[in-house]
Parts: C-alpha cells; structure tokens; sequence
C-alpha cells in the first residue's frame, strides 16, 4: 500500500503536526491499521497519499480540537493568493542555524509547524496550504504573522548580549 | 547558517522512521489479517479449565457490572443521538435558502465566520463523488452549526449536511450511527473532533 519512502514522508507530516517522534508514529500507525480495517475500496483510491495526510490531521484534530478552539474572524476574499504567497516567501529571508531549528519548533504551535513544513518541505504553495489547513484567510495570514515574529523574538534573543558578557 | 527553507527541510530530511517501525508498518500493511489471528490468541488464553472457578465467578460478575454500565451508556447515548437526528431531519426539512453559495470549503467556511470551529474536508465527502454547493448557519443543540448542501454525483442526489460542535455527553456509540426520521435518511459520525451529520432521501453508499 504505502513504501518505505510514502511511509517517511507520512511520518514527518505527522511530525510537523505532533513535534514529538512517539506520538508521531502511533498517529501513523493509527491511521494506516484503520484504513486497512476500513471499506477495502478506500485502498484503490489514487491520491493515496493526500488522503492519508487528511485522515492524519483530522484524527490529529480529533484529540486536539477540544484543547483549544479558535474564534475565526474573517476578513476573506479582500486579499488574494498572491499576497499569501508573497507572505509566505517573505520568511525565505530569515537566517537561521541548523541547531536552533529544533528549539524553534518547539516553541511553535502544531499549525505554525504544518504550515511551514508544508511550504519548505513538501514546496506546497500558500494556495495548496490554505486549502489543507482550512479556515478564513485572515486567520491564516496572522498565523504567518505569528511565525514571522517568534522568528524574531528568537534571532533577536540570539544576537542580543548577555549580561554578563559585558563586565 | 541557512536560510528557513533550507534549514527545516534539511531538519525534516533528518527524521526518519526507525528500521523497526518501519518493518512494523510494513507487516501492517501486508498481514492485515493478522488483527484475527491476534483475535483468537487472546481469546484461547482467556478459556478456563474446571479448576479455576473462581476466575469464572470473577469473569462473570465483571460481565454483568460491564453489561450494566453499557446499558446505561445506551440509554443515554441513544437519547442524545436521536434528539440531534432530530433536529437534523428538521433542518433538513426546512429548505432553507443558502447564505454562500460556492464549490470551495474554504470560502465557505470563511463566509460562516461566526462558527466557533473550522469546517473539515471529511474523507467521507470525498470530491470524487460529492460537489459542494454552498452553506449557511444553523443550530444544533443550541449551539451555532454549519448546514451545507451537497450532491452526490453518482446518482445526482441532493443532502443536506452538518458540522457542528459535539455536543455535551453526547457518546456516538460505534464509528457511524444512522436512523430514519420522517422519511429523511440521517447518518451521524465524528471527524476532526466535530459532530458531522448527512441528511437524504435514503443510504449513500
């Protein structure tokens, strides 16, 4: 059904949703042992991959939706893709080591890192991520906003001296 | 030093299922019938000799305490399944007009902006076999839904279809629960931790 490499790539998806490697592979595995005990007919679809990735975020949701419900405020169809995307590729700026990726993960919510695991990783435009992630386009806009400002927070903090560096 | 897209997706790159998940994921895949053998594994270890009569009593008076609790859970799960079949039916009944009328969730979903959740593109609606049509709010169980329209292509019906907030102590009791009500045909599941609801003339498998 699914090689080793679909499986990876299902795995890291799951990852940008979880940020932890257990439950990872639990929301994986998961997923995969209900599809096989699921309508035998589901295993012939082509776009096997995609409908995995929506069957992992929606049981994601599943556990996660009643932590946390965000009020969406709209101010759709005022902006177009394009201004998504520019937003979007505006992070492509930011410099960062190798070593603080992990730190700044885990300071970002599980659809600040879907976000961007979709835009680095999977090269998903803004237009195919809005599509996935769903809700109104503001909402999705000030997700960037927050990504762009946790981002500065942490090369700010990176750059800035410490204290006791200046004795 | 890389920039953001090169940094995540080498972080990303990094990460990899270990050789056993892997294998595990693999057997999954290829022994799905192994789930029965597993099945009647268990069920041997749990068949008893005429020695151990105690372990029956023990057996047999959990079944009867499980037994119980699962009537009362019925009782009360069934009530509150069939009070928002009700209310479904109604909606549905009412043919109401559509606020947005558009094929695309998301425009949807941004017009209905006073929900307090996002819609989910169920697998179940898959785009293959259902159009969207459009949507407005409505209730169920006092709590602002979405009601949206959508046809089935393969046989050109049209439902009625819901998204709302779980309701409080509301139990669906199985993967799908579905009933009649006033000739509407009602079928309830839950998905990205929502209530969602199809509304019809009749079964659309």
């Amino acid at each position: 059904m699914f090689s080793h490499s679909e499986l990876d790539s299902l795995f890291r998806y799951s990852l940008s949703l979880c940020h932890d490697n257990d439950e990872a592979y639990d929301l994986l595995y998961n997923n995969i042992e209900k599809l096989i005990g699921s309508n035998s007919e589901l295993l012939q679809i082509n776009s096997k991959m995609a409908f995995m990735k929506r069957c992992i975020r929606n049981s994601y949701l599943d556990v996660r939706r009643h932590e946390k419900i965000r009020l969406i405020k709209s101010d759709i169809l005022k902006l177009g893709y394009e201004e998504m995307q520019r937003e979007i590729d505006s992070l492509e700026d930011t410099i960062i080591r190798e070593q603080e990726v992990e730190h700044l993960l885990g300071d970002l919510q599980s659809d600040e890192r879907e976000l961007l695991y979709l835009w680095a990783v999977e090269d998903f435009t803004a237009q195919e991520i809005a599509e996935i992630q769903g809700g109104a386009r503001g909402t999705w806009l000030s997700r960037i906003h927050r990504i762009k400002k946790k981002l500065r927070a942490k090369t700010q903090t990176e750059t800035s001296p410490k204290q006791g560096d200046q004795i | 030093m890389k920039n953001l897209r090169e940094a995540f997706n080498a972080h990303y790159r990094q990460q990899s299922l270990s050789e056993k998940q892997l294998k595990d994921l693999m057997a999954l895949q290829q022994h799905s019938e192994s789930a029965d053998v597993v099945s009647d594994e268990k069920n041997h270890r749990l068949s008893f000799t005429g020695n151990n009569i105690r372990y029956f009593l023990a057996i047999a008076a959990s079944f009867v305490v499980i037994s119980l609790t699962g009537l009362l859970y019925n009782i009360n799960s069934v009530d509150a399944r069939e009070k928002v079949a009700l209310e479904i039916a109604y909606n549905h009944s009412k043919r109401m007009a559509l606020e947005i009328a558009s094929s695309n969730l998301n425009d949807v979903g941004a017009h209905l902006s006073e929900l307090d959740f996002t819609l989910v593109d169920s697998v179940r609606t898959d785009e293959s076999e259902w159009n969207l049509l459009g949507g407005r709010y409505c209730s169920i169980q006092g709590k602002l839904a979405a009601q949206l329209r959508i046809k089935q292509t393969t046989n050109d019906s049209y439902h009625t279809y819901y998204q709302a907030i779980i309701p409080d102590d509301f139990e669906l009791g199985g993967s799908t629960y579905s009933t009649w009500v006033e000739g509407t045909y009602i079928e309830l599941w839950v998905e990205g931790g929502l209530l969602l609801g199809l509304a019809g003339e009749g079964p659309t498998g």
